[in-house]
Order: C-alpha cells, then structure tokens, then sequence
C-alpha cells in the first residue's frame, strides 16, 4: 500500500469519502420520494449509482496503483477500463436528463436518444480498441499509471456529449426554468474548470469534488422543481373538485326534489331520486305540471358520464320541458328536441329519453320512447311488468328523426316505475349484471308499496347485489301511483 | 378492458372487438377508428367476443356509421343477445346495418 499522509492525499481522501456519502444519501433520497416523474427520478437513480461506481473505482485504482504483482496488474487494467466506462456513462445519463426536460416532440426525442446511445458507442468503442495497444493509458513495470499516447480520445465521448448537451439545452431554453438552466449549466461548466485547477495542483481530485458538487445542486433543484409543479396540480385538482361539488349540487337542484312534489293533489302521486356515480351525471328526471289537467314525466340518460354528460343533460332538460309546457303531445316534444339538439351538436352526444303525459282526470297516459329502457307498469293482475313499448332512436343522434307516440291507460291504484339504466346494468364484484329480472322481483316484494317505497326497495335490493363493488352507473329512479279522483272530490 | 384487433386491406377495413366497450374504453376505439378510416369504403366491426356496450360506445358506433354512411358502408357482425338487445332498445338496430 502506497498511501502517504500527505495534504493532498488527506484532501483527497476526504473528497472521496465525502462523495460516496452525499451520493449515498442523494441516492436513498431519490429513491424515496414520490412527486418526481417516473423517468426522472430513475435517471438520477442510475446517475448517483454511476457517481458512487466511478468514485469507487477510481479509489480502488489509487489504492493499488504502484503495487507489484501480475494480478494486480489486471486489477488495475480492468479497473481503470471500468471507471473511464463509467464517466461515459455518466455523460450519457445526464444526455438522457437533458432530452427529458427540455420536453421535445416525440419524434426529435427519439432521433436525440439514438444520438446520445451512438456517442456512448463511440466512447465505448475507443476505450476497447486503446485497452490492447496501450493507446490511453498504461501501467508501468511498477504498475504505476501513466497516459497514453492517445489519451485524449477517452475525453472526446464525454465532450461531445456535453456539447450535444449544451446544443439541446440552448435551443429548448424557452422551455426550461431558470434554475434548472443554471444547474445544467453548471453540470457541463464544471468539469472545464475541473481541469483547469488540476493543471494547477496535480495531485488533488478537483474532477471529483466538481462532479459531485454539481451533481447535488442540480439534483436539488429539479427536486424543487418537481414539488412546485406538483403543488401548483395539488390547488388545481381541489379548484377542479370545489367546482364539481357546485355542479353537483346545481345539478341536483334542477330536479323537482321536494317531497311530497303535489301536497295538494290526491289523484296521483309521484316519487324520485337520482344518485350520481361521479361528482355529476348524465342521468336526469323529471316532472311537472303542465296545466291542471296534465302531469308530464321524463326520465333520460345522456352517453357517457362526467362533466360533458353533465352540460349535455342541462340543455336536454331545458329544451324537453320547454316543448312540453306549450301543449305539444310527447312525439311531438321528441321529435322537435331532437331537430334542436341536431342543429347544434358536433361533440354527437346523444340522450335516451322516456317522457310520458298523464291526464290526471282520466287516467289516460301518452308516451314515447327515445331509446330509453322498457318503463315497469304494474298489469291488471297487480304485478309490475316490463312494457316493450315503441322505440324511436335515441336523441341528438340523427337529423330528422319522427317519433311515435303509444297510449296506456291507467285505473286506480295502477303504478309505474321509469328507470335508467345503471339499475339493471349494476354489476357486482363477479361482474353479474343486476339485470330487469331482479329489478322485477324487488318491485313484485310489495305490490302495494308507495312510489317512495318502491324506489326504496328497488335501491335495497341493487346495494345487496353489487355490495362492495363500486357504483359505476347513475342510479336513477322515478315511481308514479295513479290514485284517480278521490270519492270526495267525485261527491 | 377492451382488446381492438385492426385489420386492414386497401379499402377495406375489419375491426375485432373484445371485452367491453364503456366510458373507460370508448376513447380507444374512437382513436383507432380515427387512425384507419381515412380512405376506407367498407368497415365491418366484429362483436364476437364484445360483452358489453354502454352508451359512451354507441357514441363511437354512431360516429363511424356517419363517417361510413359519407364515404362507403359499414356492417356489424357477430351480435350477441346481450348487445342486440341494447342495440333494439336504443333504436341503433334501426340506423345500423348488422347481420
């Protein structure tokens, strides 16, 4: 062991040592934290890996350099192939960094990264062919270091990299913060001053001190950097989830949702709900009055689900209720909603819509279906039934769309039940659907179950199926009993 | 989940559908028909292996039936019981050719 106690070896020492740890510490930190983007953050992984390698070996070469004997020799040989391998790639890492920050195309960023790989090549390619000649260094009869001829042509990978460094960080300059730009500016400043110093004290390991030191100061600020950005998404997402929960409860206050809706009406009574399964829905009900004479009821469900659902549905309430309370029978207000959203609708989104008018004094129903599901209604013999009714195509998906209306008749004491479908197509975890069969059977439980109890029931009977599984769907009911004039009312 | 199987011949193109097809994966199916079908006079779409369709997925099928009903034809094959029934209730088997 040649080691002296020397100043510049103490110096050295320390410089090595200090390094191994701060990468160390540098590595443990990176890989823990949670805010970096994936590729950057197993960028610097590797880099400080790279650090920690190079900074090893070059101390195992310092150790045994000048120490006899013909193992050691080849220690020294690999050791020294090693440790220049490392610093390329280094270079090529911090290449790779570069690419990743200054967010090009994806074509450029792959023609870069083939450009970076092809210097790495290079770089590999000159310390293979120099090792047999001798070209870029070689160890004495004492196995002391020494230069090569050739020793340049180890420096000019690296360089060159720097330099396709340099290039790519200038022209992407608009892109990159400030501090990031001085960081890497410091990166590829470094090493240039590195060995000036050296030139000047020989003995002591400037270029490790250097690259260590920038290394950390530019780990330091794109980890800065990455948390700001993640806070600035943090009061961007609660902003976003502030607004949904308005939507939301604009959304719901649209709907009739004060019950009993007609305290003062014995002949009918009408019962609904609505559960998004996001913040907002697409799903809607609806019910009103269009004179004393007319209940009208609208159930509908608009493709797709979240904000656009939620916009789209706003505007298709508004238009159905307007056609409706000017008198125009349901094929009539289908058919002129739909010529309305038509004329305006780029986005296709479309709506399944069910609207139904009850002559209160008859008990007369009109509906028509837009491609919405079968409507329940309890038959003659009190049980609840699918009704296969007439289907039109649904809303806003076709121009100049005609739709049929179909008549019912409702006695005393008859019911029924509209639904969208996130009822039927409720899954639980085995992915079974809900399906109409059980939504049958839930109403049939009670036959003589109010609107409000048979929403209930429905409602009970779905969060039994699915039970842990997540709501994917709306759920969106309405119930209507037809109680006919009341005796008093008659006398 | 939602495989998408292209197969693409000239102007002819047949698009496999697997798995279900909802709000999560319509815009798969929207992208890759927008990828294809410059050019193409004959789409079919294959529902042999679809389990489910939602109405974020009929959106994608009115699309391209539109897109095709300019510029060539488009069927549908291999139709489940489950999806027929969607496609009667929602009135698309009216506006699409499916055999």
């Amino acid at each position: 062991m040649q080691f002296v106690f020397s100043v510049p070896n103490l110096i050295n020492a320390l410089l090595i040592s200090g390094g191994i740890g701060v990468c160390t510490l540098c590595f443990l930190q990176i890989s823990s934290s949670r805010h970096l983007k994936k590729e950057v953050r197993m960028y610097f992984q590797v880099f400080f890996l790279l650090i920690l390698s190079y900074i090893s070996l070059h101390l195992a070469r310092q150790i045994m350099d000048g120490l006899p004997g013909g193992a050691v020799r080849t220690a020294l040989y690999i050791t020294t192939f090693l440790e220049m391998t490392a610093a390329g790639f280094m270079a090529h890492i911090m290449s790779l960094l570069v690419i990743a920050v200054s967010r090009l195309n994806k074509k450029l960023t792959a023609r870069m990264v083939v450009l970076t790989y092809t210097l790495l090549l290079i770089h590999i390619a000159f310390l293979v062919i120099g090792w047999p000649f001798d070209l870029i260094y070689y160890f004495d009869a004492d196995n002391v270091y020494h230069r090569g001829t050739y020793y340049l042509l180890s420096n000019i990978g690296p360089i060159l990299m720097l330099v396709f460094d340099a290039v790519v960080l200038l022209s992407n300059s608009k892109k990159i913060s400030k501090k990031v730009k001085i960081a890497f500016g410091n990166y590829i400043i470094a090493p240039i001053i590195a060995i000036l110093l050296q030139s000047f004290s020989p003995k002591i390991q400037y270029i490790i001190f250097v690259t260590v030191g920038a290394s950390v100061y530019m780990f330091s600020v794109i980890i800065e950097n990455q948390n700001a950005e993640y806070e600035k998404q943090k009061i961007e997402s609660s902003r976003i989830d502030t607004e949904l929960t308005m939507a939301s409860a604009i959304q719901a206050d649209m709907l009739p949702n004060i019950f009993p809706a007609f305290p003062d009406r014995a002949e009918f009574d009408v019962y609904a709900s609505m559960n998004p399964a996001k913040e907002v829905g697409g799903d809607f009900y609806d019910f009103f009055l269009v004179d004393d004479d007319h209940l009208c009821m609208v159930m509908a469900d608009v493709s797709g689900k979240g904000v656009p659902a939620a916009l789209f549905m706003m505007a298709s309430k508004i238009i159905l209720a307007n056609n409706a309370m000017i008198g125009k029978t349901p094929a009539q207000i289908l058919t002129d909603t739909n010529a309305a959203i038509c004329s305006n609708n780029r986005e296709e989104m479309f709506v399944t819509v069910w609207l139904g008018i009850l002559e209160i004094s008859t008990g007369r129903l009109t509906a028509a279906n837009a491609g919405h599901e079968y409507p329940v209604i309890m038959n003659e013999s009190g049980e609840f039934e699918l009704l296969k009714d007439k289907h039109g195509f649904v809303i806003g998906g076709m121009d100049g769309v005609k739709y049929k209306e179909y008549e019912l008749k409702l006695t005393p004491g008859s019911k029924m039940f509209l639904y969208t479908d996130g009822v039927p197509e409720a899954t639980n975890e085995n992915k079974e659907l809900f399906g109409t069969e059980r939504m049958l059977a839930a109403l049939n439980k009670n036959t003589k179950a109010s609107p409000e109890e048979m929403l209930n029931n429905v409602r009970h009977s779905v969060d039994e199926f699915v039970k842990d599984a997540e709501q994917f769907d709306d759920l969106t009911m309405l119930g209507l009993e037809y109680k006919g004039k009341s005796e008093i009312l008659e006398g | 989940m939602l495989n998408v199987l292209k197969n693409k011949d000239n102007d002819f193109l047949s698009v496999s559908l697997e798995g279900r097809l909802d709000t999560t994966t319509a815009p798969q199916l929207e992208k890759e028909l927008n990828e294809s079908i410059e050019g193409v006079t004959s789409l079919t779409l294959d529902m042999n292996k679809l389990d489910y369709i939602s109405s974020a997925g009929l959106r994608v099928l009115l699309s391209a039936q539109k897109k095709m009903n300019a510029q060539g034809s488009m069927r549908v094959i291999n139709v489940g019981e489950t999806i027929m029934e969607i496609f009667e209730v929602t009135g698309f088997s009216d506006i699409l050719t499916i055999e």
